[in-house]
């Protein structure tokens, strides 16, 4: 995984790159906007660290180059301006995820990974959650290194749960991302393809549900 | 210090000042009527007595060289003016003897050229009387009589009195009904001023709105300057909240370094000593950060400042669930557990209405909440259940609640938990902006904040929004 980060700011670059690396990431440093420009035009980034406060070129209009170009890279913008204006402008642009300054580096290092999980979760990378893994090509669900037999609706709540380990997730979005427009699925629906789950892993996995807003996959690290 | 030392009110000022003059005025009126009519009636009244002399003179007849007078006792009376009163008269040949009446009535006071006329006692009676000489042809004899009638002046008196009173009543009415009319008048006059007056009273002490303008040009001055006023102390408030704001921001940089270059060393030593220390700065550099954060919040939420043209209809239940997802993670990574539920809305009522507010500020609301029930609710242990928001509707408010099982607060420290910078629980951080921040969001939304310790343990926040009127139009989140 490969992550550019826009920093002006000498220490908390240093600092977030450092932080990244031990994350498993390859970085990328760049201290201006044009430069930051240049770099994401060579391509091949998994992830931009974006800082909106830079010299040359403001983060904003980086971002609003780089989805023009329709560049789909996981953004995580770091700003020391106002949440109450930013916050917006900066989800309106395009980026993916925000943190305001201050911010601690534990954080910084679970937004990234959560960002390029979702990002790959088309690709082929493993997910992983205490005792589960999920092998996205050969669609199939681990327990301790031991398959589970789950069906294909089954397989795709799971699947959603551990790509948002660590969040809350609703059972409106498990509904959008199982739905089709032949196939609707329903709140109901969304409850026994959880019990079953449960039932078929057979043991406390960090599935947690939460009253009146959804499910919430804790996951130890 | 008072700027008049004792001020009447203008409504007495104008009562005064309209009522004395014509009171004053009235009264002359009254006396200068009383001086006219007194001496209309007495000439009326002068006139009527001479005529009556007059026709004494018509029944003197002369018997036998004798001068006899034609009347009987009744017919004095028809002597009288008009009746009333009492009738004396006195005939007698000038320097002879008295023919008819009443010998007491004493001699003119003054020589009788012509008809006098003057005032005059009689046995306890105030008499008029006229007296008056003409010559008699008594056989052959020239000679002159005198005559003198008397009135008493009683049926004068009545008439001026009846007179008078019924001036003096009429006066009195049309005086209550000019002063009731003045008083209207007073109360329509000023009703400009107390519109200014209900409206200042109507407002919050925190709205700093200008009041509208379209005032009687005598108030606008006035307006105006309670305007300048308002508009003074807006800017003297935003200055000191910008530079909280900006000092907050200025220092969200340096402190971010801190804590990062603080967490970095603490991933890089194994030495137990600096770990220790790291620990204690990394902590000290995440309570300055939160502070920080919560101040610039706390800068931007003043109410005084709140703007209108930020409000749209918020579904707070949408606010809800993001608030959570906002929070999820936190709250489970402590071992805590989060619950949602607007069940309670009651079967049949619909969705619930949304309220007119400004979606940032209150997820802050909600935000804060959550964390403040996460890192308060267990005292000096840390927190292991639920925390439980809930929304409801009562009869006209829309309340939204934060509820813990926890620990509850000391309730003699309850009122002073809203205030800024007072922190109840030693055992957790906190910067003691937390509630502030909510209290100026709620009181920016007309909301109204209760806090309580739960009948079954634990502590719970109630928010109280009023419903709107009507059904607000959908608005597209922002936030969403």
């Amino acid at each position: 995984m490969k992550a550019l980060i826009v920093e002006d700011n000498d220490n908390l670059a240093r600092s977030i790159a450092t932080t990244l690396a031990q994350a498993g990431f390859r970085i990328e440093m760049a201290n201006d906007g044009l430069a930051a420009d240049h770099a994401l035009t060579q391509g091949g980034f998994d992830l931009l660290v974006l800082d909106l406060g830079l010299p040359e070129l403001d983060g904003i209009s980086l971002l609003r180059r780089l989805r023009q170009r329709h560049d789909t890279v996981a953004v995580l913008i770091i700003s020391a301006r106002d949440s109450l204006d930013q916050r917006i402008l900066g989800l309106e642009e395009g980026a993916d995820d925000y943190l305001c300054k201050p911010f601690s580096l534990d954080e910084v290092a679970a937004r990234a990974r959560a960002l390029v999980r979702r990002a790959k979760h088309f690709g082929g990378d493993t997910l992983q959650c205490g005792p589960l893994e999920f092998l996205p090509d050969a669609r199939e669900l681990r327990l301790d290194g031991a398959p589970v037999t789950l069906h294909r609706r089954e397989l795709e709540v799971i699947e959603y749960l551990m790509i948002n380990q660590n969040r809350l997730v609703s059972k409106d979005q498990i509904i959008q991302r199982l739905s089709t427009l032949d196939e609707p699925v329903t709140y109901a629906a969304v409850e026994t393809y959880v019990s079953r789950i449960r039932k078929k892993i057979g043991r406390e996995f960090g599935l947690k549900t939460v009253r009146g807003l959804g499910y919430y996959l804790d996951c130890k690290k | 210090m008072p700027l008049f030392k004792r001020p009447f009110s203008i409504r007495a000022r104008l009562l005064i000042w309209i009522g004395l003059p014509f009171t004053g005025l009235a009264l002359l009126a009254l006396g200068s009527s009383y001086l006219l009519l007194t001496r209309q009636i007495n000439e009326t009244f002068d006139d009527l007595l001479y005529n009556a002399a007059q026709r004494l003179e018509r029944r003197i007849y002369t018997a036998g060289g004798e001068l006899h007078i034609n009347m009987h006792y009744f017919s004095i009376s028809t002597l009288g003016s008009r009746g009333e009163g009492k009738i004396f008269y006195r005939i007698r040949e000038v320097d002879g003897p008295m023919i008819a009446g009443f010998p007491g009535l004493g001699d003119p006071p003054g020589p009788l050229d012509e008809p006098l006329f003057y005032d005059v006692d009689y046995a306890g009676n105030a008499l008029r009387a006229v007296a008056l000489t003409f010559p008699y042809q008594r056989g052959r004899t020239q000679t002159t009589l005198e005559v003198i009638v008397a009135e008493s002046k009683e049926a004068r008196y009545t008439l001026a009195n009846d007179f008078m009173l019924t001036l003096s009543s009429l006066m009195a009415v049309t005086g209550l009904l000019a002063m009731t009319l003045a008083l209207f008048a007073i109360h329509r006059g000023l009703a400009p001023l107390n519109a200014i007056r209900q409206a200042l009273r109507r407002r919050s002490p925190n709205d700093l709105r200008p009041l509208e303008e379209n005032a009687p040009k005598e108030i606008q001055p006035l307006i105006a300057s309670i305007n300048q006023l308002m508009q003074r102390m807006r800017r003297s408030i935003e200055s000191t909240q910008q530079l909280n704001a900006d000092v907050s921001h200025q220092l969200r940089t340096p402190i971010s370094e801190l804590r990062a270059l603080t967490e970095l060393s603490l991933k890089a030593t194994r030495e137990p000593d600096t770990r220790a220390n790291l620990v204690a700065m990394q902590r000290t550099a995440e309570h300055a950060s939160h502070t920080v954060q919560q101040l610039l919040k706390y800068a931007k939420t003043r109410h005084e400042l709140f703007d209108d043209a930020r409000l749209e209809a918020v579904d707070l239940a949408e606010l809800c669930r993001q608030a959570c997802a906002k929070t999820a993670t936190r709250i489970y990574q402590k071992g805590q557990e989060l619950s949602f539920d607007e069940s309670a809305l009651a079967p049949g009522q619909g969705a619930l209405p949304r309220v007119l507010g400004d979606p940032i500020t209150l997820s802050w609301l909600l935000v804060n909440l959550i964390d403040n029930a996460s890192v308060h609710a267990g005292g000096a242990t840390p927190y292991r259940g639920s925390i439980d928001i809930t929304l409801t509707r009562e009869a006209e408010r829309i309340v939204l609640a934060v509820s813990d099982s926890g620990v509850g607060i000391d309730e003699g420290k309850r009122e002073r938990l809203t205030q800024r910078f007072v922190r109840d629980n030693p055992h957790a951080p906190g910067s003691g902006l937390g509630l502030a921040i909510v209290e100026q969001i709620a009181t920016a939304h007309a909301a109204t904040l209760r806090l309580a310790n739960r009948p079954g343990g634990g502590f719970r926040v109630a928010v109280a929004f009023p419903a709107p009127r009507e059904s607000l139009p959908d608005a597209p989140s922002r936030a969403s």
